[in-house]
């Protein structure tokens, strides 16, 4: 008997960037709906995991935070793989984080090397706009980099204030759904769910899907 | 090493006749050769000028002259014993702002000091002392600035702020720099760092298989052992010991190297089993560490405060200066 209602729907997002451009932040005030000024720099990559329903649908969204400096970007782009869609992170309030888009688009298609990688669903997200000084990057320039970029959606944030937050990673997650459709596979164990995309180690995708063993500890 | 120890002379310079200490603030204790002194910024300029050029904050006592503590002085001294690395202090004060010159007008050097600074601030910030301006800030910006020029290829990585303010809570910044660079280079840190990160992952092979034998029901448990060891590598676990803590862990570390360092992470596991069991998933694992990580009891919270917060079953009078580390070391 199949049961059809109530069945999960994992989708894992990954969130690109600069450092110190708010990526953490986001993600935390998103998944707890908090602010915290001190967050540490992200070392490698993290995630956590959000359920939300949208259009009906419950969806576990997984979402990785990954490093922004250089040096660590080896191990995450490890992460890319698999993802359902990228939400690349600017600081408004500093310009060289915007330039640096390109980069981070590019390396995403690199080594994620998503199917049909035209159509990818990609979020800019401006991060920081209570910084407002006057020297922020214009939402008009943002716009038209991603309107070269293959018409990709633009959206403001604030994490500190909250400002659009929630429907930023709402229209990121659905937009994943919306490329995952034909194909999305609603599987039913939460282990192997999960366990798919949880691979650091660059040579253990047989370990990856095991079980831990439960024992009592001694 | 001896020409240090003998070198009691720059604070014989007497306190005690200069200082009274009744009109003393009690809002910072230093202990300087075993009398307690108190330094403000209410203090008259002239008596407190050593005081307030101490640029450091512990309290463990001050080593053999003005630029680091008394624990501080033994770590030189482990460095010097183990690795040959040798501490000329006016010599390296010398050479370390004559690298902090050259740094100003080096453009590779400034694209890092942006990110030294994005970091920096967001180490250690529930305490004023490594804020903007705060002494331990400027430190760390300086320890992290010159090692930027002194070693290009390698560079400034995340993770190092986390050991540059444990050394700066206990040292000026001349002593913090070549001490850490005998960290990178002594202590075989900077393959850890490197484009590649290779070392990184030869360390975390070798403490998953020295876990495989110590702790082997635990291990079976951590199929991403990688992710688990990365932070803890990249920061020598100065991300999560206290600023106090710190004296005994980096004492440790400077006498028995990586030793140390693997028997702390088992003893780590150790100590988490009873949570680390109770895991579903991978996912709930990785969920598990990252809340260790990233506690927010803060620098100033104990190891075993940490741990207890976590796991309240466990740990409940487990501090790193309680365990004996050369039997562990010896076992392993």
């Amino acid at each position: 008997m199949e049961k059809k209602k109530n069945k999960k729907v994992f989708l894992k997002v990954v969130i690109i960037g600069d450092s110190g451009v708010g990526k953490t932040s986001l993600i935390h005030r998103y998944t707890s709906t908090r602010f915290l000024q001190d967050f540490k720099p992200t070392i490698g990559a993290e995630f956590s995991n959000k359920e939300v329903v949208i259009n009906g649908k419950t969806v576990v969204a997984q979402i990785w935070d990954t490093a922004g400096q250089e040096r660590y970007q080896s191990l995450g782009i490890s992460f890319y793989r698999g993802a359902d869609c990228c939400g690349i992170v600017f600081d408004r309030s500093d310009h060289s984080s915007f330039e640096n888009l390109d980069t981070w688009k590019n390396a995403f298609l690199k080594h994620g090397a998503p199917k049909e990688e035209g159509t990818f669903p990609f979020l800019v997200i401006g991060n920081k706009s209570d910084l407002d000084d006057g020297s922020l990057v214009k939402e008009r320039d943002a716009q038209q980099w991603c309107a070269d970029n293959g018409n990709l959606e633009y959206i403001e944030t604030s994490a500190k204030d909250n400002t659009s937050v929630e429907e930023a990673f709402t229209k990121l997650i659905e937009k994943g759904m919306e490329r995952e459709k034909v194909n999305l596979v609603e599987l039913p164990d939460r282990m192997s769910q999960k366990n798919k995309t949880v691979n650091l180690q660059r040579d253990v995708a047989k370990d990856v899907n095991r079980k831990p063993q439960k024992k009592k500890c001694c | 090493m001896t020409r240090r120890s003998s070198n009691g002379k720059v604070f014989e310079w007497n306190y005690k006749d200069n200082l009274d200490l009744k009109t003393v603030n009690k809002n910072l204790m230093i202990q300087i050769n075993g009398d307690r002194f108190t330094d403000s910024t209410t203090f008259d300029s002239n008596k407190c000028s050593l005081v307030s050029s101490l640029n450091f904050k512990c309290i463990c006592g001050i080593g053999s002259n003005m630029h680091h503590c008394e624990a501080a002085q033994r770590w030189t001294e482990y460095a010097y014993r183990h690795h040959s690395r040798s501490f000329d202090f006016e010599k390296d004060s010398e050479i370390f702002n004559d690298m902090l010159t050259l740094a100003e007008s080096d453009s590779a050097v400034q694209e890092s000091v942006q990110q030294i600074k994005n970091d920096i601030c967001r180490t250690v910030t529930d305490e004023e002392f490594f804020c903007v301006g705060g002494r331990g800030y400027t430190t760390m910006l300086e320890v992290l600035t010159a090692f930027a020029l002194y070693d290009k290829p390698c560079g400034y990585v995340q993770g190092m702020n986390f050991i540059t303010a444990s050394l700066a809570y206990h040292c000026n910044s001349a002593t913090a720099f070549w001490l850490f660079t005998s960290l990178i280079e002594d202590y075989e840190l900077r393959e850890n760092y490197l484009n590649g990160l290779e070392g990184f992952y030869e360390r975390a092979q070798s403490i998953s298989e020295l876990a495989k034998v110590e702790i082997p029901e635990i291990h079976a448990f951590l199929v991403t052992f990688e992710m688990i060891t990365l932070e803890p590598v990249m920061s020598l676990f100065c991300n999560m010991i206290s600023l106090e803590e710190s004296k005994h862990h980096l004492e440790e570390f400077f006498k028995r190297g990586w030793k140390y360092f693997n028997c702390l992470f088992i003893n780590f596991l150790e100590c988490n089993s009873a949570q680390i069991f109770m895991c579903e998933d991978q996912c709930d694992i990785l969920s598990l560490f990252k809340d260790y990580y990233h506690c927010r009891g803060g620098r100033q919270s104990t190891w075993s405060q940490r741990i207890a917060l976590q796991n309240k079953s466990t740990a409940d009078s487990y501090s790193i200066c309680d365990v004996d580390w050369e039997k562990l070391c010896r076992k392993s």
